[in-house]
């Protein structure tokens, strides 16, 4: 019998895998699951009920605590890559990207690449940067002769960029998973005044790493383009030259958009969430000077939606100033009378462009599709932490993390050893579940055991993003797959987008295994920002 | 308008009204709170709890006749009652859902105008700071039933996918019965106590400055069960009509459920 009670953990992570894989949706399913074994616990007598009795205060210290501010920085973030979506920002900057590098040998694949790298830092949502790629990109590339193979791994790749390179929402979520686990691990130690690990350092510890994939991705192409010039032929100069006007009306202002909110948090300015709520604002500002959603576009409209992102930016700037030099102001208003009057005018603007631009967006309907769309992804995602906090405390109350400290601690070759395990199980994983899940089951599991052993969190948290990215890239069960095949023309064959995924997996593999022999790549532009 | 939108209305007016009677009659509105809330809360509470606790068997309606439709025919008045009801509950679902989704652009609003207030002009209010958290949580809390209506809680779709309408219908079925019921009831029978506790005390925040209605807040945690419950109940009335052969009303398309 006892052998039973050792076994229950693992007979419920069991379980839960066979119920998943039935389709109902997935927070309910390992609430589910999770509360048969507290029945069956409670019939054997393991487990008591009162453990049970604290779930709404769970609910409630999880979610809706003031000091859990960080997770509003996730609808904030869909808010903002919803906007830049529906105002076609994508179908913009791949138009314009196409006609500057088409011309080249690769120039396509590359542009896709660098499209897909700027979307992830934007929008950081991997399916719907998949979707719009997968039906703007891959008739193009195929009509200029690519081979289906290298177009649709291309794309798929570029897609899942999403998730590693900040500000993205698995980064969030994960750095604040992490966040618990390593004040849990120190706190376990006897450690009473821990270090703190936050969402800024992981943003921080995953760009280095999300630019060399990106740099990687763009060598290949280039390797490629000069080694197998038949699968990545040049496309005829377009008449007229490059019309550098719309290409920098298309590229400045979602690039000028992510600088600021990326560098106001990789520079200490801003929590995650202040940038998150300014970058949305600046997406309402890009929708309502491109058309808004509605086919006339009239001129004040453009020019206050310009006026009003020129005033943030004028302010961000202002932020900025006070906040560097000899002598540090916290406000702008410190800065004297013209600091005064600057900040009270700019203010004044941004408040009107926003109000115009929102009026016209919601006259176009474009607003209630965003408010929609993030009311959705926000449920979706928060309900699961739900399950899944269920899911584990009840995993754990069966004795769970016993198992899994005890599995991981005898496994061979120590902390490297248990990491590999680790990320074997995630990437496995990450073949039937989404980010989201994994995140909030797996690893509030293994992450104190694992950073107990002493491994970097920050590092660990890079490793781990890398390694669901490539698995959602690997086939045959990858998402990026499954998102590309719902949209590419019946001609590209699912073998032919496995075929081209299997490069793009290896240059993963090969980027893991750099971050994992030189750690100092995630965790060298993090030690120098915050110290 | 679109549905939610009058819920919006009526609610951000209805809570100025209060706030402007309060005001005009020198807090009588908030000394009559702290006198009798509680009260009124705990009788009404009491005599919903009383109905649920005899009523609860009617929950089970469409498993009966999910499972017992696939023996016998259904005696003829139990399709139109569940067309109804999920007529009822998902109007129901998508005036809340419709309404939840303006926290959305109130939390864009409110948290940028934090950031400008804190950093172009150096002060912090802690209300406004904790309405986030609010808004935050009642987005996902209330926008969860019309997201589940829109079937867009995330699934592991290897095999649902190819599923035909039967195999979808029975996973739908037992899934409300065996996972998303007992989730939520749990929330309901274990939030009890737990938020008769806040209400008797009508929770504050615990900074002096802060908003005063955790109790409020923290009513949404069962109201979220609640809505979920009976979402789950339409959509497991349409599972039952299609496993018994008769015609699900159409699936309600509109803007609050709109495609990602």
């Amino acid at each position: 019998m006892s052998g039973f009670i050792e076994f229950l953990p693992f007979l419920m992570f069991i379980a839960a895998f066979a119920a998943l894989l039935r389709g109902y949706p997935v927070a309910f399913t390992l609430a589910g699951v999770a509360l048969l074994f507290a029945l069956i616990g409670m019939g054997l007598g393991v487990f008591d009920s009162i453990h049970l009795q604290a779930f709404p205060q769970r609910i409630y210290g999880n979610l809706m605590e003031i000091d859990r501010q960080i997770l509003v920085a996730v609808p904030l973030f869909v808010f903002m890559g919803v906007m830049l979506e529906k105002s076609k920002v994508a179908e913009e900057l791949l138009d314009s990207m196409g006609a500057l590098f088409g011309s080249m040998r690769g120039g396509l694949g590359i542009s896709v690449v660098v499209v897909g790298a700027l979307l992830a830092a934007s929008t950081g949502i991997v399916g719907a940067t998949v979707v719009t790629m997968g039906l703007l990109s891959l008739p193009t590339m195929l009509k200029r002769g690519y081979s289906p193979e290298l177009a649709a791994g291309s794309i798929a790749a570029s897609g899942t960029l999403g998730q590693i390179i900040p500000p993205s929402i698995v980064l969030v979520l994960l750095g604040d998973q992490i966040s618990n686990a390593y004040q849990q691990a120190q706190r376990d130690m006897g450690i009473f005044s821990p270090d703190i690990v936050s969402v800024g350092d992981l943003f921080a510890g995953a760009l280095i790493p999300g630019m060399m994939l990106v740099g990687m991705y763009i060598l290949y192409q280039v390797y490629m383009a000069v080694f197998h010039p038949d699968t990545a032929p040049a496309a005829p100069v377009p008449e007229g030259g490059t019309d550098w006007g719309k290409v920098m009306h298309a590229l400045l202002p979602p690039l000028i958009l992510i600088v600021a909110v990326l560098g106001s948090i990789l520079g200490g300015l801003a929590t995650p969430t202040e940038a998150a709520a300014v970058g949305a604002v600046g997406a309402t500002f890009l929708a309502g000077a491109r058309n808004a959603g509605s086919s006339a576009n009239p001129k004040g409209g453009q020019l206050m939606a310009f006026a009003g992102l020129a005033a943030l930016l004028g302010l961000i700037a202002l932020v900025v100033i006070a906040n560097i030099g000899s002598e540090r102001h916290l406000y702008v208003t410190d800065l004297g009378g013209a600091g005064r009057m600057a900040a009270f005018v700019l203010v004044a603007l941004t408040l009107l462009g926003a109000a115009l631009c929102l009026m016209r967006l919601k006259r176009s309907g474009v607003l209630d599709d965003v408010m929609a769309s993030t009311a959705k992804i926000s449920a979706m995602v928060f309900v699961i932490l739900i399950g899944a906090s269920l899911f584990s405390l009840i995993f754990r109350e069966l004795g769970g993390d016993e198992v899994v400290r005890e599995a991981l601690t005898s496994v061979p070759g120590g902390m490297y050893g248990a990491l590999a395990v680790v990320m074997i199980v995630m990437f496995l994983l990450g073949f039937f579940l989404d980010f989201i899940e994994i995140t909030f089951v797996v690893v509030p599991i293994v992450a104190p055991i694992l950073l107990m052993m002493g491994i970097d969190p920050v590092w660990l948290g890079v490793l781990m993003a890398m390694n669901l990215q490539t698995s959602f890239l690997t086939p045959p069960f990858g998402f990026a797959l499954f998102y590309l095949r719902g949209v590419a023309p019946p001609e590209v064959t699912t073998a032919a987008i496995y075929r081209g995924a299997i490069p793009f997996v290896g240059i993963q593999l090969l980027a893991i295994l750099a971050v994992i022999a030189l750690p100092w790549l995630a965790t060298w532009l993090p030690e120098l920002l915050y110290g | 308008m679109r549905p939610g939108d009058t819920l919006v209305l009526t609610l951000v007016f209805g809570s100025l009204a209060l706030i402007i009677t309060d005001v005009l009659t020198t807090g009588r509105v908030g000394n009559w709170a702290e006198g009798n809330l509680f009260v009124l809360a705990h009788s009404i509470g009491s005599g919903l709890g009383l109905i649920a606790t005899f009523a609860w068997p009617l929950l089970l309606l469409p498993l009966v006749a999910g499972i017992g439709g696939q023996w016998v025919s259904l005696p003829g008045f139990v399709a139109p009652i569940l067309r109804k009801s999920i007529a009822f509950i998902e109007s129901v679902t998508l005036q809340v859902g419709g309404a939840a989704r303006w926290f959305a652009l109130g939390l864009v609003i409110v948290t940028a105008t934090i950031v400008i207030q804190r950093y172009v002009f150096g002060f912090a209010s802690t209300k406004l700071q904790e309405s986030v958290i609010y808004m935050h949580a009642l987005l996902f809390l209330l926008a969860s039933a019309s997201t589940l209506l829109g079937d867009g809680h995330v699934r592991v779709d290897i095999f649902y996918s190819k599923a035909g309408p039967k195999g979808k219908a029975w996973t739908e079925l037992l899934g409300t019965y065996l996972a998303l019921m007992p989730m939520c009831v749990l929330i309901l029978i274990t939030s009890t106590s737990y938020i008769e506790s806040a209400w008797r005390i009508l929770e504050q925040s615990r900074e002096s400055d802060g908003l005063p209605l955790v109790f409020l807040l923290k009513t949404a945690i069962p109201l979220f069960a609640i809505l979920m419950i009976a979402q789950g109940f339409a959509l497991a009335s349409r599972a039952a009509l299609t496993l018994c052969d008769q015609d699900e009303p159409p699936r309600p398309g509109n803007a609050s459920v709109a495609e990602v």
